[in-house]
């Protein structure tokens, strides 16, 4: 395959913007907008659509990067941005009070990845709230979806992101880089 | 076999006295210049200066453990290694004797009697007349503790002083001549010690050149493994370079072969990573820290933040990686609190830096109780973002969390050299993610299954597959 479609997911100020600004190749599609309701707490600005952009690979693939809106309110837009996506990056805010709930309630909601384990889940803002570790996520994760890519990722930082992503496209195709 | 201690031993020897080497280089080649040799280097060794000091052995005579534990401490720290406990009190330069303890005034005694050129400090409660030596009270001042070994160090040296030149023979036309094969010899050395000097220079600017790499802006993306190892010849000449360090430069081997399986194991209890982890087992077990003391600096696990407090030096913690440990090297104590922890240390999460240490103990080797041909059992990914990352890592995880393999089989199934998967299991290994299992049905393990995008497998594959797990 030459082509992924990669979907970033997780709650409002989990970084999935961020995330996709740092490891994009060129300066990404966004469609921000100022921040009215809860989210108003956490940011100024909300994604209200999507992010879009793309991550050249060595060699022949290309990745196209599309960040869905963080608010449920706008959860329409997950199934609209799903379509023809081989893989998802679920990242989740570890200083929000129940991150775990956060968890689950997206592995539901992006049902579809979860059946044939695609996907890679980063747990953002470790710096600030150390609690819970990457093995309490882990042991989550053991009866549902069990050896998957989780790790702790800072979005600001390319090599953690890009990190991250690769370990969902190997998974997804291991001949990808053979 | 021989050769090969023969070598490990140079090895050892050549990393434990690198940080030496130059400064002992640049003195001879200086001193070459303005006066013989010969002459300057003797004149230099009877020098009492700073940079020629070679630890003094100081023999702990009924000194109790805990206080032992504790010297052996400010020895390596206050001291900065200008002092060791010596293992055998005949060979030592000092002698510290508890008079309080049960043999303490016997072994006094006798030293009194026998070795009188081996100055003693005495330590006891209560005030105590002594002849020919030093008295202390305890508990311990470190401040005049140090102080004493200084003056001892200072009076040792002008002993010595006095000594060289006494010892020097009378040129005469035979001596000139031993003389002129000798000056041969050291030039020789020097430039010998040059070219190991050249070499060390070489390989940490490789390390701190892939050490930057990994932070700049060229990111890990796909590991490398795109444009993998043996398909693009200089790319694969830059991975090994930049690998090195962590996955060493082993050849692939015969694994049923047990001369060649040989080649790629190593026993992790004969290194500092052994240590490590039986710390490691010790602070989880007793819920406190638990510090691991040596001449090099202190390692201290605190289980509380799941940190590990380190005093030694990143380059310096890599060759003692590699080197094979004595018994009495590193020694385990717990600590009453984290109050008792060394402050000038760098911090690092427990498991990156067991991680880290694996890789450089390992050098593309498996620990010496794993089989290659059983199947790895994988936990799961390890949080690759804050560990060490090599070429492969990846795609050997991304493997071993879809199918069931062997450490051989997987890699051939990659089509990568043997060297990176058995470092990546030695790390999954040690912090506890990899282990290996006699496989019920090792057809699953050693088939050479290729590898399927879509994941799909036969009705057979997955009944096996269970079987393999119940």
């Amino acid at each position: 395959m030459d082509n992924y479609k990669i979907l970033f997911a997780g709650p409002v100020s989990a970084g999935k913007t961020t995330a996709i600004t740092s490891v994009c190749t060129t300066p990404p599609l966004t469609t921000e907008a100022q921040a009215t309701d809860i989210s108003r707490d956490s940011k100024t600005t909300t994604t209200v659509a999507m992010d879009y952009g793309t991550m050249q690979l060595p060699g022949i693939k290309t990745l196209h990067l599309y960040g869905t809106p963080g608010e449920t309110r706008f959860d329409f837009m997950w199934d609209i941005l799903s379509k023809g996506s081989t893989g998802l990056v679920l990242l989740i805010d570890n200083t929000h009070p129940d991150p775990f709930s956060e968890l689950h309630f997206f592995l539901r909601a992006f049902k579809k990845f979860t059946k044939k384990s695609r996907i890679a889940i980063g747990i953002t803002k470790t710096d600030i709230c150390i609690s819970p570790r990457i093995n309490d996520y882990q042991a989550q994760l053991r009866n549902v979806l069990p050896n998957i890519p989780v790790f702790s990722v800072d979005a600001r930082n390319q090599i953690d992101v890009a990190l991250l992503v690769e370990a969902l496209v190997v998974s997804l195709d291991l001949e990808l880089a053979a | 076999m021989p050769y090969l201690k023969n070598l490990a031993a140079r090895y050892s020897e050549f990393y434990t006295s690198s940080h030496k080497i130059k400064s002992v280089v640049m003195k001879v080649q200086k001193q070459s210049n303005d006066t013989p040799i010969e002459q300057s280097f003797i004149a230099t060794c009877a020098m009492p200066q700073k940079t020629d000091y070679r630890p003094l052995k100081v023999a702990l005579l009924d000194i109790n453990e805990r206080l032992e534990n504790r010297l052996r401490y400010f020895f390596s720290d206050r001291c900065q290694g200008d002092y060791v406990v010596a293992v055998d009190p005949q060979s030592a330069d000092i002698c510290l004797i508890d008079l309080d303890g049960l043999r303490g005034k016997s072994y006094w005694a006798k030293h009194a009697e026998r070795q009188h050129n081996c100055p003693a400090i005495l330590l006891s409660l209560h005030k105590t007349e002594v002849e020919n030596a030093k008295w202390l009270q305890k508990p311990l001042q470190a401040d005049l503790l140090h102080s004493e070994l200084e003056k001892i160090r200072e009076k040792l040296h002008l002993q010595q002083r006095q000594v060289a030149p006494v010892s020097l023979p009378k040129p005469s036309a035979e001596t000139e001549l031993a003389l002129s094969g000798h000056h041969q010899e050291l030039r020789n050395k020097i430039k010998s010690l040059q070219a190991l000097l050249k070499k060390e220079k070489i390989r940490r600017t490789q390390l701190s050149a892939y050490r930057q790499d990994g932070q700049a802006d060229n990111p890990p993306l796909l590991s490398e493994p795109a444009y993998a190892a043996t398909k693009q010849i200089s790319v694969g000449e830059q991975e090994t370079k930049n690998t090195a360090p962590f996955i060493g430069s082993t050849p692939d081997v015969d694994l049923d072969n047990e001369t060649q399986l040989a080649w790629v194991q190593y026993d992790p209890k004969r290194f500092l990573i052994g240590r490590v982890q039986k710390a490691v087992k010790l602070a989880e077990t007793s819920g406190r820290p638990v510090s691991i003391s040596s001449s090099h600096g202190s390692i201290t696990i605190v289980p509380m933040t799941g940190e590990v407090l380190v005093e030694i030096d990143g380059q310096r913690l890599q060759s003692l990686a590699s080197q094979p440990v004595n018994d009495d090297e590193y020694l385990l104590s717990v600590q009453d609190s984290v109050c008792d922890i060394p402050g000038q240390t760098h911090r690092r999460p427990v498991e990156a830096f067991v991680w880290e240490l694996t890789l450089w103990t390992s050098l593309g080797r498996i620990p010496v109780n794993v089989s290659p041909n059983n199947t790895v059992v994988f936990k799961h990914w390890p949080n690759l973002t804050r560990l060490q990352i090599f070429p492969q890592a990846t795609r050997i995880a991304a493997l071993w969390a879809k199918q069931a393999h062997t450490l051989a089989s997987t890699a051939q199934a990659l089509e990568i050299p043997q060297r990176y998967v058995f470092s990546f299991f030695s790390a999954a290994h040690a912090i506890g993610l990899a282990t290996t299992e006699e496989s019920i049905n090792e057809k699953i393990a050693t088939e050479e299954n290729p590898i399927k995008s879509n994941g799909n497998k036969t009705l057979f594959q997955k009944i096996l597959r269970q079987l393999s797990l119940h």
